[in-house]
């Protein structure tokens, strides 16, 4: 019995001092690849919801996701790819909820009408070209919004967009080929003026 | 509409912006359709490729970080809030589960030892309990004396004796000084004399110092047996 009383504060001292210093160390990783992927997180979700201030709250949310599963993610190395899985589905799911509420509010709102822009580069600009894109890219298949949005990144080559979705470069190649010529095709009215858009 | 044979290729090199080859650009250069076309395809796939530029490529806020750092903060604060609160329900509902078992525990000890008295008064009502004495000088003290024997049961029968037995492991030990059991023994067997005392006093309703009474010798007859028709004629 004495010694139970002598050994069990010890104990209980050694799993609180090697509990806070895991703790330690997996904020300290955490703080490193926060520097590292936080802003590849926040673009990710600005590609999608097309708002910063939504794009960061969804950023923040999936970085504490992240950090709260961190322990689970055998490869670190993967982390990447990871936690872009994470942004880019936590997006689509606030995009889906925010396209939900803007069906709700249009409905009582009524259309405003521009006149149309002249040369290209106000073409691009207008806001009627970026809504138009907009719904293109929003109307496209997921695999090929990610590569397309990641692609479009700077400084993110082919290769290491195929090596964060755990992906052949050849695959990250004809899904890119395929996503940029749907917006094309969407997009087309623009240009030749054959279809209304 | 883009002549059909060269239509896959001229979008795959509007979209790749590779060089085209050399019979392509040859019917480029003669049908101005076709040339117009590319060209339009080519500055499609520039805007797309703007549009996704400019929609991917913006400025992180400055205090992206550190707002992410504070909420991550904050969120292990509450988790370890949260575990806190968990291991203290955890060792209330211990604590308390130990109370309860303790609790019972005494209970039980409580109603058998209640069973056992109310079993050893109501055998022998004059007997009072005492406490056991653990040196073994005073337990031979005690077996010496007669008077302790005689409270202890062994003037009482074979039944009363064994409920006497069970009545006495189940008394309080007391541990007395050494040089003293004798004292504490004469002590008990005084208590115990005083309270038969009592008792017996109480269930004659009389005087505890009572003379003992005294009778005349009596002179008893013998008994004369007569038929009944004696009787009938006197």
């Amino acid at each position: 019995m004495q010694e139970l009383v002598l050994i069990q504060p010890i104990r209980a001292g050694e799993e609180q001092w090697s509990r806070e210093a895991a703790q330690a160390a997996k904020r300290r990783d955490f703080e490193e690849r926060l520097a590292e992927c936080g802003p590849l997180a926040f673009r990710v979700a600005r590609g999608v919801l097309r708002n910063d201030a939504d794009a960061e709250d969804v950023a923040q949310e999936a970085l504490l996701r992240a950090y709260r599963l961190f322990d689970r993610l055998r490869d670190g190395r993967r982390f990447r790819g990871w936690l872009v899985r994470i942004v880019f589905r936590l997006a689509l799911d606030r995009a889906r909820s925010a396209k939900r509420r803007e069906v709700r509010e249009t409905e009582w709102a009524q259309p405003t009408r521009r006149p149309a822009p002249a040369t290209a580069e106000e073409l691009a600009a207008s806001s009627e070209f970026q809504a138009h894109f907009d719904r293109a890219l929003d109307a496209l298949p997921e695999k090929l919004r990610l590569v397309l949005l990641l692609a479009a990144m700077e400084g993110h080559t082919l290769d290491e967009v195929a090596a964060m979705l755990e992906l052949p470069v050849g695959t990250v190649k004809s899904r890119l080929f395929a996503g940029r010529k749907k917006l094309a095709e969407k997009l087309q009215c623009y240009v030749t003026n054959t279809k209304k858009c | 509409m883009l002549c059909d044979k060269y239509k896959e290729v001229l979008i795959e090199a509007a979209a790749s912006g590779a060089a085209l080859p050399g019979p392509v650009n040859e019917h480029l250069s003669l049908c101005v359709h076709c040339h117009g076309l590319f060209a339009a395809h080519q500055s499609l796939f520039a805007l797309v490729d703007a549009g996704l530029h400019s929609r991917v490529n913006v400025t992180v806020p400055g205090n992206f970080d550190d707002r992410v750092r504070a909420a991550s903060q904050i969120r292990a604060r509450q988790e370890d809030r949260n575990y806190s609160a968990v291991l203290a329900c955890g060792s209330l509902a211990a604590a308390a589960a130990v109370l309860m078992a303790i609790l019972l525990t005494q209970n039980e000890k409580h109603g058998a030892k209640e069973t056992a008295r109310t079993a050893t008064v109501e055998s022998n009502p004059l007997s009072s309990p005492h406490p056991t004495v653990l040196s073994s000088e005073a337990a031979s003290l005690r077996s010496r004396s007669p008077r302790s024997a005689h409270s202890h049961g062994s003037a009482l029968g074979a039944t009363q004796g064994s409920k006497a037995l069970v009545r006495r492991q189940e008394e309080p030990k007391v541990l007395v000084p050494e040089g003293q059991e004798e004292l504490l023994a004469k002590y008990m067997e005084g208590i115990a004399a005083r309270k038969a005392r009592v008792a017996f006093s109480a269930d004659l309703q009389h005087e505890p110092n009572m003379k003992p009474v005294e009778f005349p010798s009596i002179e008893i007859s013998e008994l004369v047996v007569k038929p009944l028709s004696d009787l009938s004629s006197n």
